[in-house]
């Protein structure tokens, strides 16, 4: 699978229930091997098993924008990140209840993907290309 | 309203006389209109005869705006809601039409970046030795 928005994610944009400049969107790691990911019928942080989740960004990614359909933010750290490898990082939106914290994005297809956590602090750089994090 | 009653007619000749147009028929003349009163006249029959082929020829306007529906083409060929309609129900239901062009959906026209991951080593353990 190549980097995908959820299809349902990409619903809840439509139905206004994403406002990605305005709400906190939040990323992790995920593990392929506990998670199997189905992007048209994942929906929510439910669907992110825990036993799949190898690290979560627990702060926002600040600096968003959304300028002509492009979504981008400023590169996130995640700090002192061990155990499994993991094979996706997923940004989903945080609004404090899992189920109704609507799953956005899953990358599969990064430079220095799969990882294999060594106990340091982890940095996404976005894509400063024309799809930046991804684009509508 | 004005009625014009015809009984038979064989013959129908539509001709100018000076700035007037004149209807003729059998040799009679029936009509006869200045060339603007003419011109609004002539768009009101084509009116109401475009409304008239519409019902007329409904089955196959919407057997066609059925094929136009299925393979996507954004224009109409009615605005009747009632043909608009069942010509929806044809693109959905008909079983010919759906297998010869079977729907496809919209594909996404998303994109999504490729991020770099940046790993930094850990974090050393600073050992004071018990001193202060």
């Amino acid at each position: 699978m190549a980097n995908a928005l959820y299809g349902l994610g990409r619903g809840h944009f439509l139905d206004g229930d994403i406002d990605w400049a305005a709400d906190d969107i939040e990323m992790c790691f995920m593990d392929s091997a506990d998670y199997t990911l189905n992007i048209d019928t994942d929906e929510d942080q439910v669907d992110l098993t825990d036993a799949g989740i190898v690290a979560t960004s627990v702060t926002f990614l600040g600096g968003k924008s959304s300028t002509l359909g492009v979504a981008d933010a400023d590169d996130k750290t995640i700090a002192t990140v061990s155990g499994d490898e993991f094979e996706y990082i997923v940004l989903f939106k945080d609004s404090g209840t899992d189920a109704t914290s609507w799953l956005i994005a899953c990358i599969d297809t990064a430079t220095g993907l799969p990882c294999t956590p060594n106990g340091g602090d982890i940095t996404v750089s976005w894509d400063a290309g024309a799809n930046k994090i991804f684009k509508l | 309203m004005v009625q014009i009653y015809v009984p038979k007619i064989t013959r129908a000749v539509v001709k100018r006389d000076g700035t007037d147009v004149l209807i003729v028929m059998d040799n009679r003349k029936v009509l006869a209109l200045p060339w603007d009163a003419a011109l609004e006249l002539a768009r009101a029959i084509t009116i109401q005869a475009r409304r008239i082929e519409e019902q007329v020829k409904a089955l196959s306007i919407v057997k066609d705006q059925a094929l136009l529906m299925r393979s996507g083409a954004p224009f109409g060929l009615s605005s009747h809601p009632d043909i608009l309609a069942e010509a929806k129900k044809e693109a959905i239901h008909n079983k010919e039409l759906r297998k010869a062009i079977p729907f496809k959906g919209i594909t996404s026209q998303e994109a999504v970046g490729r991020p770099t991951l940046i790993q930094h080593p850990p974090k050393k353990e600073v050992k004071n030795n018990g001193k202060k």
